[in-house]
């Protein structure tokens, strides 16, 4: 898995579809890099 | 990382493919690449109610108290054996879908699932290195889970080796520990890399291969596996040994997910739980007769009904059940409730079946006539009960 860059909250983050997601927190660490919780499309997701 | 081109776009082709059920949390939206060239990608959020495999295998989470900062544990089980014995099928089930998509993990280990400790409702997660069976995007897997001959360095992941990956997961899961650290393994007191491979590949031995007894569980070390190992019946035991000896060099003889997923449906309709509070597997009860088991704490006894396509019997308690796969030949639904053990309300102490499914159920009351009984009806169990099912029938 590549790492994505660390993020900070607020930041928005481009997607290939088109829109932003936007950090709102972080939702764990480990191993594999941060996963990190996004708005997008008024609903909550995760951004690994 | 072989290529990082390859890795997103195997990602962009399974977020157009979509999940082969709703077991997964699959990637649903790529990102733009950031200026570094790294990428990220957008899944659903896991629900609170699922519960890391990793916390599970250690029976607590830490939880942050909000008030003073700190880290308090908070246990973590399964509510009755129904729930632990339901996640296998579960598990099993999730990777067959994901198999008969074409596709493999490929880095299966304990940080890949989520569990409902409830109900055994299963979600699998980190699902970045899902490729076509026999594309591999450079990951290896976690050690201790991965086949020997990915450890030994003459294969990648693929299914084959996603089924050893999977034998020990549900072997982690029923027994509480590694199925190839044993007495052997204790002997190396640092398990080094060289100690790893020689352990979990060129010389790998599992704990209770039946013609070798040189690498058994250490007392005082691996007390869960010895307590565990006891109580499992023998087709249980019997398709781990399958898995840990022929299947260590063969992959070919490896358990296929359908045959695990049989194994433990047949293993949820054998848990008897007793009045008097124990809960166990048939093969841990008495057998009074060869339809009737006894309770070894109590004496209860518990009449059996056999189904006209099942080899075995499911023991009759309150709050028993039976799914739709077992009326219906060829269904695969392991949970949806055909059928439910009642006692009847108005007459305590009257036991009856409810006919929970949809269908009509045609059934041999007391004066040995058929009746048709509807869903949401029930009929009263005596030892002369019949019930066709249409597809299939059962008998006391």
């Amino acid at each position: 898995m590549i790492r994505m860059t660390e993020l900070s909250i607020g930041q928005e983050v481009e997607l290939e579809l088109g829109g932003k997601a936007k950090v709102a927190g972080i939702i764990g660490s480990g191993g594999q890099g941060t996963v990190y919780l996004v708005e997008y499309n008024a609903m909550k997701w995760a951004l690994k | 990382m072989k290529d990082p081109e390859q890795f997103k776009a195997n990602i962009k082709r399974n977020i157009s493919d979509g999940a082969p059920s709703n077991k997964f949390i699959w990637p649903r939206y790529l990102t733009k690449s950031m200026e570094d060239g790294t990428f990220g990608y957008l899944m659903e959020v896991k629900p609170d109610s699922f519960d890391s495999f990793v916390d599970i295998l250690n029976t607590y989470k830490l939880k942050v108290d909000p008030l003073t900062g700190r880290a308090v544990r908070e246990p973590v089980r399964f509510t009755d054996l129904k729930a632990m014995v339901t996640a296998c099928i579960n598990i099993a089930n999730a990777f067959r879908q994901l198999h008969r998509a074409g596709k493999s993990y490929q880095d299966l280990n304990d940080g890949g699932f989520f569990i409902n400790t409830d109900t055994g409702a299963v979600l699998v997660v980190d699902c970045d290195n899902i490729a076509p069976d026999g594309a591999n995007f450079g990951i290896g897997g976690k050690p201790g889970y991965m086949a020997p001959e990915i450890v030994r360095g003459i294969a990648k992941p693929d299914t084959q080796t996603d089924k050893y990956s999977l034998a020990v997961v549900l072997f982690k899961l029923l027994f509480r520990g590694d199925p190839m650290e044993g007495e052997k393994v204790v002997k190396d007191v640092c398990l080094t890399e060289a100690a790893e491979l020689k352990h979990y590949g060129s010389e790998a031995l599992f704990v209770y291969d039946p013609n070798d007894a040189s690498n058994r569980p250490v007392r005082g070390i691996h007390d869960n596996v010895i307590k565990f190992w006891r109580i499992y019946p023998d087709y249980i035991k019997d398709a781990f040994i399958k898995s840990f000896t022929e299947g260590l060099t063969d992959p070919n003889k490896r358990i296929i997910e359908n045959e695990w997923q049989q194994l433990f449906m047949r293993l949820r309709t054998e848990i008897i739980a007793c009045t008097c509070g124990r809960t166990n597997f048939t093969s841990m009860f008495e057998k009074q007769d060869s339809t009737t088991y006894r309770c070894p704490k109590c004496g209860m006894t518990f009449a059996t009904l056999g189904f006209s396509n099942k080899e075995y019997r499911m023991p009759l308690y309150i709050g028993c059940k039976f799914y739709e796969c077992d009326i219906e030949q060829n269904s695969d639904d392991f949970i949806g409730v055909a059928g439910e053990l009642v006692e009847n309300k108005l007459k305590p102490g009257v036991l009856g079946i409810r006919n929970s499914s949809e269908k009509v159920w045609n059934v041999k009351m007391p004066d040995n006539q058929f009746y048709k009984v509807d869903p949401g009806k029930g009929c009263p169990i005596w030892p002369g009960l019949e019930i066709d099912f249409g597809d299939v029938t059962a008998k006391i």
